[in-house]
């Protein structure tokens, strides 16, 4: 099972998701099984617009089962939900998200949480 | 003659400064460019006729018979436009900014253009007996793009009238485009940092574009505005009006009412105003 999370930073299983999805600076993807981790940049994150498409182009490429995320907006969404990937609404560290996850306490999301964020 | 009022700051006075000039000049055209809050219109009271222009721009069709997914146009589209999920293009209108570029990459010839509409273009050519002929952009709910609105207003504009275009706020693309082929530009502000800072960002844009203009300072108060007078005096600029910080222009204002419908000394500041715009623009034009 493989689950990828946007998160803040990069440092090891303390890293904090990020409620920010496009414009996140990392994606984490965890192995539950192997209990791996490892960080992938998020190259959307400096986009001038559409950040929220093109994270979840990275996200749908990377074919994770499931996504960890405090957040998703509409464009994101709409592109994620014909991806074959369950999305769970999560907070707090990598630890403690997947720990969740194991103790069944992670929500499964139907539809964006916020709306599209607007850039000039 | 085609003259802008922008700000640098959001909520200073352009709407004021637009309208109240817009009433004080006879055979004027005046253009609500703030597509995406328009609010001229509470102050001149069109009657806007039925039909509309609709602003429309282009978005692509992908034809999923066609199409190989092989991504050349996910990965051309530097907006964000277009997505591959699974093996199927993803089309997101909002972000789209119609160049084209994708139907061009495409191998297969699976992508077609369609028309959508982003905006429209209201007015009303009648507005106090035919003194005012006024037109008004807006958005669509939803819309990010306002620059083609604009662009399409801007086609309207009618050169046997002074026209007078109230620009959206900022010095990003819809205020460049609101203010780019102007003769003049009025950059309204007021005494405070935020006013200076974003004051300081329209004068540099208005020396970009090589456009003269001149500095109104609304809700002005004696003594209280030398943060702009300074600044004013330091880079050469003229501040052309002050619009006092008074009570009776506040509440007219809160009641939707043009200061100078009821204030009739006021109209003859703007006309003076106008004058003054008049022989700054010949100056440019005998200096070129």
């Amino acid at each position: 099972m493989e689950v990828i999370m946007p998160v803040k930073n990069n440092n090891g299983w303390e890293a904090e998701l990020n409620p920010r999805f496009g414009r996140t600076p990392f994606f984490a993807v965890v192995n539950i099984e192997k209990n791996s981790l490892e960080f992938i940049n998020n190259t959307a994150q400096n986009a001038d617009s559409g950040a929220g498409v093109e994270a979840a182009q990275l996200v749908a490429d990377q074919d994770s089962d499931f996504m960890f995320t405090p957040n998703v907006g509409p464009r994101a969404f709409s592109g994620l939900k014909k991806l074959n990937m369950k999305i769970y609404l999560a907070n707090g560290t990598i630890q403690e998200a997947v720990e969740d996850y194991k103790n069944d306490e992670l929500e499964e999301v139907n539809e964006a949480t916020n709306k599209a964020q607007h850039d000039h | 003659m085609n003259i802008t009022v922008l700000s640098g700051k959001g909520g200073t006075g352009k709407t004021t400064v637009s309208t109240n000039l817009a009433l004080s000049l006879d055979n004027v055209q005046l253009m609500d460019a703030d597509v995406e809050e328009p609010d001229s219109y509470i102050f001149i009271e069109p009657n806007f006729t039925e039909k509309y222009i609709p602003v429309n721009r282009k978005i692509p069709v992908i034809n999923k018979e066609k199409c190989t997914a092989c991504r050349k146009c996910v990965d051309f589209c530097e907006y964000n436009a277009l997505a591959m999920m699974v093996d199927e293009v993803m089309v997101f209108p909002e972000v789209c900014h119609s160049c084209g570029g994708c139907e061009i990459v495409c191998p297969e010839n699976a992508i077609t253009e369609k028309d959508r509409e982003l905006g429209k273009l209201k007015y009303d050519k009648e507005v106090q007996k035919g003194k005012i002929e006024f037109w008004q952009g807006e958005m669509n709910i939803g819309e990010e793009s306002s620059t083609p609105v604009i662009e399409l207003l801007k086609e309207y504009i009618n050169d046997k009238k002074t026209t007078i275009i109230d620009a959206p706020p900022g010095t990003t693309c819809p205020t460049i485009e609101a203010t780019v082929d102007s003769d003049f530009a009025l950059l309204v502000t007021e005494s405070t940092p935020f006013g200076l800072n974003d004051l300081q960002m329209s004068v540099e844009v208005m020396r970009e574009v090589n456009i003269p203009f001149g500095v109104i300072i609304n809700r002005s108060e004696k003594g209280e505005d030398s943060l702009i007078e300074d600044f004013c005096k330091k880079e050469n600029i003229d501040i052309l009006m002050k619009i006092p910080f008074d009570r009776k222009i506040a509440e007219l204002y809160s009641e939707g009412i043009a200061f100078v419908k009821e204030m009739e000394e006021w109209k003859e500041k703007f006309k003076e105003l106008f004058s003054v715009i008049e022989g700054e623009i010949d100056e440019k034009n005998n200096s070129n």
